[in-house]
Order: C-alpha cells, then structure tokens, then sequence
C-alpha cells in the first residue's frame, strides 16, 4: 500500500471515529421540545433543548408554566418512542412514577437525556430510543454541569393514597397521591439521600434543577449504579434495605415506585488533570517505578 | 574469599505493587471508569483482583527481572562463582 493511500486510509479512520458520534447524535429518537419552554433552543444540534447561560434567578426549564401539567399533557407533549430493544437488562423503573431527566455541560448545552412513561417498561434513551440506565449505556452527566428533571405520578390505577394518616396533618380534601410517604436513594449501595413528607397538599409532580458544579467538591469520572425506592403511607421511618426482588415485600401492599440503573459522570474532559486523576497516576508511576527500579534482583559481593 | 551473590527483593516488590495496584484501580474507576461502582462489596472486590494482580506482577518481576550489576570495586580476593575476574 502506497504511502498516500496510508494517509487516507488513516484520515477516513479519524473522521469515523470522531464525526460518526456527533453526526449520530444530530436527531433525537425521542421528542422533548414540545415539553421544554421555547425560549430554551437546541442551539447544539442534538435534537434536545439546551439551556445554554442560566443566570442566577432565572427559573429553570420546568419551574414554571410547563411543569406545572397533568400526565395526560405530559404523554400529549412527549409521545412514546416506538419500539425499542428491552434486551439490554440492568434497568428498571417500577410504578406509578414517570418523568424526565437532561442532563447538561458546564456550558448548559445538552448532553444525555433520559424519559420514563410511569409503566412498567424500563426509562427510554431521548437520543437513542433504546433503554436507558444499563450498564453499557448509562445516562450521562457532566460533574461541572447541571440536570434538569420533572417527575410526576399518574392517578389511574395507581394504587396510591388518597390522605394520609399522620396525626395533627390536615390533607385537606381526597387527592390521589403519595401521602406519608418516605423515599431513599442509593449510590453504590451506599445511602445517598433520603426523606418523607406527609404530602398534605397532594403534590403529585416536581421539577428541579440539580447544579452538580455547585454540589460536588472536585469533577471526577465514575461509573455508578443507583437504585431509589419511595414508599406510599410508610409514616416517618426510614426504609429497610431493598432491591427490585424484595422491594414489593417490603412495600406490603402499599403503592411504591421502584428505580435502579447506571449513571455515568463523565466530569472534566482532562481526567489526569483531576484531584482524582492526578493521585491515580502519582500512585501508579510511584508503584511501577518502584517496581521496575527498587525491587530489581542486585548482585553483591559478598566476603 | 568474596562471593557475588544476587540479592531479591520480592517484599518490595509487594509493597510497589500495592501502590501501583491501588494507582491501577483509581484509573480504572475515577479516571476511566471501566470498573462500575455498584455496591460496596463488589467493587472491593474487584479493587483487591487488580491490587493483588499488580502485586503478583511486582513480586514476579522482583524474583526474575535481570539483576542489576554489583556496585563498587571487587574485592582483592577471587569470587567463587557468577563475577568477573579482578583486572
């Protein structure tokens, strides 16, 4: 082979390996515009909403007007992908509760999103249409960046309270939804966070925004599995351990929404340069040098 | 009378390699995320297969590496075995 043709065949390497992902990543499989305010523009060109410079005070995408719907606009906006591959185990999203999730680069330009149609199937990738939360395709975040999430419960069928039970609560008039709920979520296996409400004003949906860069102490890249489980009319303990086997045992009756996954964090584009990176590779090049220098066989004399 | 002996350091070669192990494991979870963080029990695991595994390397390489030449000027007397002879 010519050198000419080395060099094209080298050049058509990178641009597959570089532009393919971007070009994969220019339509969305699922369409969340018709959910996000229209003042947010996909200005990145991957078919999702960006958020680009938030200011302090400005509301978030859903704070407002949009997120303040029922589940009925919710599925109106944001029509169910087809079909997608439920080969890909390792996800799940159980119960009455559904919702979406962007997530967002220090620059607020969008870089995974996520969808769940409060059924029994797994969260859908936005991008790819495939499930979402597994192991080889985790959903994405940028540990510098922000994630915008709206979540809702559906009323029909869904088994949850129409009051609570707390003394001294008042509920007000019968709603369908969690009441004297409790909730944990878990990174690891470890207890990341956790909590109740008697819910007397009958909240049924949410929207927030989760400024990662403000939260965490340095970017990093990790790959975690969470699982979080919220219990209806559990009262002010906290939950037992659970997983998606005993989650329903544990419930005993009571409606309860149920998630487990992988998220990815995908931090700064540099690792090494981390606290994290840095150490990893002070240790690493302290070991194999000691190694290959230190613990070298050495011939003496010996009298 | 002076004799070259070769010296072996396998206890070092442990020590590096639990820090070189450690460094491994590090990459591979906060730097390249290749090992996922999914309980507490399974990731120490995985964590001591690779510490244990960079261990075994530096205790291998410890025992069979090419041994570094003595230092130093040989002795008057004559080595019995391995070293050169005295010029």
């Amino acid at each position: 082979m010519g050198r000419t043709a080395r060099m094209l065949s080298a050049a058509a390497l990178v641009v597959i390996v570089t532009a393919a992902p971007a070009m994969a990543q220019e339509s969305a499989a699922v369409d969340v515009t018709g959910f996000v305010p229209a003042e947010f523009e996909d200005v990145n060109g991957d078919g999702v909403p960006d958020l680009g410079a938030l200011p302090p005070g400005q509301h978030g995408i859903w704070d407002e007007t949009v997120g303040a719907l029922t589940p009925e606009e919710f599925f109106a906006r944001v029509p169910p992908a087809a079909d997608f591959d439920f080969d890909d185990t390792g996800s799940a999203m159980i119960g009455p509760c559904g919702g979406v999730a962007i997530s967002y680069d220090a620059d607020g330009m969008s870089i995974d999103a996520v969808i769940d149609y409060a059924d029994d199937g797994p969260a859908v990738d936005v991008y790819s249409g495939e499930q979402a939360f597994t192991a080889s395709n985790p959903f994405k975040f940028d540990t510098t960046g922000t994630v915008a999430y709206f979540g809702f419960t559906v009323e029909e069928g869904s088994g949850l309270s129409s009051a609570g039970a707390q003394p001294g609560v008042d509920y007000g008039d019968a709603q369908i939804a969690f009441h004297d709920h409790q909730w944990t979520i878990l990174v690891a296996g470890v207890s990341a966070d956790y909590g109740g409400d008697p819910n007397a004003l009958d909240k049924n949906r949410n929207a927030g925004l989760l400024e990662l860069g403000e939260e965490l102490p340095f970017p990093f890249r990790a790959k975690l599995k969470a699982k979080g489980a919220i219990i209806d009319l559990w009262g002010p303990d906290r939950l037992p351990d659970f997983d998606q086997d005993s989650i329903a045992g544990i419930a005993a009756g009571r409606a309860y929404c149920y998630g487990e996954g992988w998220v990815e964090a995908v931090g700064d584009q540099f690792p090494l340069f981390t606290a994290a990176g840095a150490l990893a590779t002070a240790l690493a090049l302290a070991g194999f040098s000691g190694i290959v220098f230190n613990a070298r066989p050495a011939q003496s004399w010996r009298a | 009378m002076a004799e070259l002996v070769t010296r072996r350091h396998p206890i070092r070669g442990a020590v590096w390699g639990l820090l070189a192990g450690l460094g491994v494991f590090l990459m591979l979870t906060v730097v390249w995320p290749v090992i996922g963080l999914d309980s507490v029990t399974a990731v120490s695991m995985k964590g001591a297969i690779v510490v244990v595994a960079v261990m075994v390397v530096g205790v291998v390489w410890s025992m069979v590496a090419p041994a570094k030449r003595a230092k130093g000027p040989i002795p008057t007397t004559a080595p019995t075995g391995g070293g050169e002879e005295p010029e």
